[in-house]
C-alpha cells in the first residue's frame, strides 16, 4: 500500500534520534573510563545524519525519503588531564587522561534529540490521522 | 457518472496534491537535525506553466505533476539546516484539512449517488 511508504519518513527519523539518544547515554555512561580496549580513555562519540533523497519521479528507485545516520564519529578533541599520582592509570607524573566528554555538552545534545523525537511524534499523530480518514472514507 | 466527470478529477488532484505535500513536510521534519539539509516545497507544474503563461487544455488534470524546490533565501543555523519546524507543522496541518475535506466531499457526493441509485427500492 502506498500510503503506508510516508511512515517510513517518520520511522526512520524516529529510529534516527532514538540511535542519537543511546550514543548520548553511552557518552555519559563512560565520562570517567580512563581505559578502553585499544589503551586509551574513552572518545566521546558523534552521531552525523544525512537525508534519504525523496522524489516523487522515480516511485519505483525506492526514493523514499526520510533520514539516515550517515556515520559516527569519534572526537579528536585531547583529553582532560587530571593529577591523581594514587589512580592505576597514573603516569610517571602522576597524571591521569580522562575522556573527552562534557556533560553538559551531552545534555544540551540529549535535549535537542528528544525535542526532535518530539516534533516527529507531533507529525506522526497527523499522518495516522489522514491514513485514518483514508480507511474510513467509504463508512 | 460522477466519478467520470471533471469535478471528481479535480478532487482526485486535489488529494493527491495534499499527500505529496504531507510526504514533503514529513522529509523536512525528519530532517530537522541532519546537518546542510535545506528545506523542500513544491512547486505544482499546472502552476508553473499558468505563470509562463502556456497552460494546455490537453491535460486531464487528474494527474499531479510537481516539482521539488529547495528553498534557500530563508535562515540558516549553523549547521546548514534551514528546516522550522513551527512553519513545517502548520503547514503539515494545512496539507491535513485540505485533505479530510476533500475526502468528505467525495464521500459525500459517492453517499448522494448511492442514494439516487437505491432509491426505487424501498
Amino acid at each position: 500500500m502506498a500510503f503506508l511508504g510516508t511512515l517510513d519518513i517518520v520511522g526512520s527519523a524516529l529510529t534516527a534520534e532514538r540511535y542519537r539518544t543511546d550514543v548520548i547515554m553511552q557518552n555519559i555512561a563512560n565520562e570517567k573510563t580512563t581505559i578502553t580496549e585499544n589503551g586509551e580513555p574513552y572518545r566521546r562519540k558523534q552521531v552525523v545524519f544525512q537525508e534519504r533523497p525523496l522524489s516523487f519521479q522515480e516511485e519505483l528507485n525506492k526514493a523514499k525519503g526520510g533520514v539516515r545516520i550517515a556515520e559516527v564519529r569519534e572526537s579528536d578533541r585531547e583529553f582532560k588531564a587530571v593529577y591523581d599520582p594514587t589512580h592505576p592509570q597514573a603516569d610517571e607524573e602522576g597524571y591521569v587522561l580522562y575522556p573527552n566528554v562534557d556533560t553538559t555538552e551531552e545534555m544540551i545534545d540529549l535535549m535537542a534529540a528528544s525535542n526532535a523525537y518530539e516534533a516527529n511524534l507531533t507529525a506522526l499523530s497527523v499522518v495516522k490521522a489522514m491514513i485514518t480518514k483514508t480507511l474510513e472514507m467509504n463508512k | 457518472m460522477f466519478f467520470q466527470s471533471n469535478e471528481f478529477k479535480v478532487m482526485e488532484a486535489g488529494v493527491q496534491a495534499a499527500w505529496m505535500q504531507q510526504k514533503l513536510h514529513l522529509q523536512n521534519i525528519a530532517n530537522l537535525e541532519t546537518p546542510g539539509y535545506k528545506a523542500k516545497g513544491l512547486v505544482f507544474e499546472d502552476a508553473l506553466k499558468e505563470a509562463r503563461g502556456k497552460r494546455d487544455s490537453s491535460s486531464d488534470g487528474s494527474v499531479v505533476r510537481a516539482e521539488i524546490v529547495t528553498q534557500e533565501n530563508t535562515v540558516v543555523r549553523p549547521d546548514g539546516n534551514n528546516v522550522d519546524f513551527d512553519s513545517e507543522n502548520v503547514s503539515l496541518y494545512k496539507a491535513y484539512v485540505q485533505y479530510s475535506l476533500l475526502l468528505d466531499k467525495i464521500t459525500g457526493q459517492f453517499s448522494n449517488y448511492s442514494y439516487v441509485l437505491n432509491s426505487n427500492m424501498k
